[in-house]
């Protein structure tokens, strides 16, 4: 287990307790940086280790899918194998086996799990604003091919892909019209 | 319409960076001007959620996210940096220089002059607002797993705000941590936790060479 002890961002050095949770800017003890240390309970709170399952002892116990030789303790909420306490990944209030969690976690359906989101809203406004004539065109397609896709988690911006529609459309249509213009009057 | 989202945004917003600052300053006013801010790396921001912190990192096509729950957040470790000061010191140097043009080619040229005097405004205008939003730091937040920097609070007002509004979720996680713990706890840390007294060492006698040995049960108390 890591020792609970800070280390001074500029010159390294460990911190002691009397610059925690200072009301003012505190001077590290080494090199005199100005620190603000502001410490909580989980610092002090030794490591969790993770428990191993029970062996079988009675033939005819349900036994875990990837360990035949553990007590299986739970099954798993996606596919329904029964697990042992260590293939047991509880997430969210959910119990996972390891090659859902996996799979879970590259198709982006856990929730909490989601490391990173296209933003699709944001492409097809930028594409509809910029003014040529195929980047309209690209803005339509993005707005009606992700319509439904998730935004931001933070900032959804669902009004965007309308506003990108409109654009786009107008922007094609005006280019369209001078398009017309100069044939027609060549 | 506002949309409903869980988060709510904590102030700041920061960079984290491809290119040094300086040298992005450099190709602003030297080489490719205004495209020099597309090397400014992703901008980074901070929301809070129900039970976890949101550190949002956008670089205009996609969003990454990492997540910090309240439960697992052990500290938040702050360096007042110099960098606001260093900057304070260039941006007055070239509104001093302009200034100083404007009023050495003023003197023959007025237009001359007032293209200097606004050129040196727009300087001094960077430099009130670099003044204005405070001395500048750096911030991490540990847990027990890692040391992540956090580049949008890089000013100690933003921070101080920032804790503000981070603190009672973190209590509500964790519990609160009275101050005197703390030392009574670092002391355990520095010291080791403390041991049973060891037991007495017992002497050997041995009277006979091939007898078994005989064990001094010690002095009667």
């Amino acid at each position: 287990m890591n020792p609970p002890l800070l280390q001074c961002p500029r010159c390294r050095a460990w911190l002691l307790g009397a610059v925690f949770n200072q009301p003012q800017l505190s001077p590290c003890p080494a090199c005199g940086a100005s620190l603000v240390v502001e410490v909580f309970p989980a610092f002090f709170r030794p490591m969790e280790s993770g428990t191993s399952g029970e062996a079988v002892m009675v033939e005819g116990e349900s036994s875990c899918f990837y360990h035949p030789q553990k007590k299986a303790v739970q099954p798993c909420d996606a596919c329904g194998r029964f697990l042992c306490a260590l293939c047991d990944c509880a997430i969210k209030g959910q119990h996972l086996c390891p090659a859902c969690l996996e799979s879970g976690s590259k198709k982006q359906a856990i929730q909490g799990l989601e490391d990173v989101r296209p933003l699709h809203s944001r492409q097809a406004l930028m594409l509809s604003c910029l003014p040529f004539f195929i980047t309209g065109l690209g803005g339509i397609y993005m707005a009606l091919r992700y319509r439904n896709a998730p935004g931001s988690l933070v900032r959804p911006m669902r009004w965007a892909m309308n506003v990108a529609l409109a654009l786009g459309v107008l922007q094609t249509l005006s280019f369209g019209v001078l398009f017309f213009l100069i044939f027609t009057r060549s | 319409m506002a949309e409903a989202t869980p988060y709510r945004r904590l102030p700041g917003t920061g960079y984290r960076r491809m290119v040094p600052g300086w040298a992005i300053l450099l190709l602003f006013f030297f080489a490719i001007g205004i495209f020099a801010l597309l090397l400014r790396g992703r901008r980074v921001q901070l929301w809070l959620g129900a039970d976890h912190l949101l550190l949002v990192e956008s670089d205009g096509r996609q969003e990454f996210y990492k997540r910090f729950y309240y439960r697992d957040i052990q500290a938040v470790v702050v360096h007042k940096t110099s960098e606001g000061k260093i900057v304070n010191g260039i941006l007055t140097g070239i509104t001093c220089l302009f200034l100083a043009i404007a009023v050495a080619v003023g003197m023959e040229e007025v237009a001359a002059g007032i293209v200097f005097v606004c050129i040196a405004a727009i300087f001094g205008i960077a430099l009130l607002v670099n003044w204005l939003s405070g001395p500048t730091c750096q911030t991490f937040l540990r847990t027990a797993v890692q040391i992540e920097e956090l580049p949008s609070l890089t000013r100690l007002r933003q921070l101080h705000k920032a804790l503000d509004q981070l603190r009672p979720l973190i209590v509500a996680g964790q519990g609160e941590l009275p101050p005197d713990e703390i030392a009574a706890r670092m002391r355990e840390v520095v010291e080791g936790p403390r041991q049973p007294a060891p037991e007495p060492i017992k002497t050997i006698i041995l009277e006979e060479p091939d007898a078994p040995p005989r064990t001094d049960p010690g002095p009667a108390s």
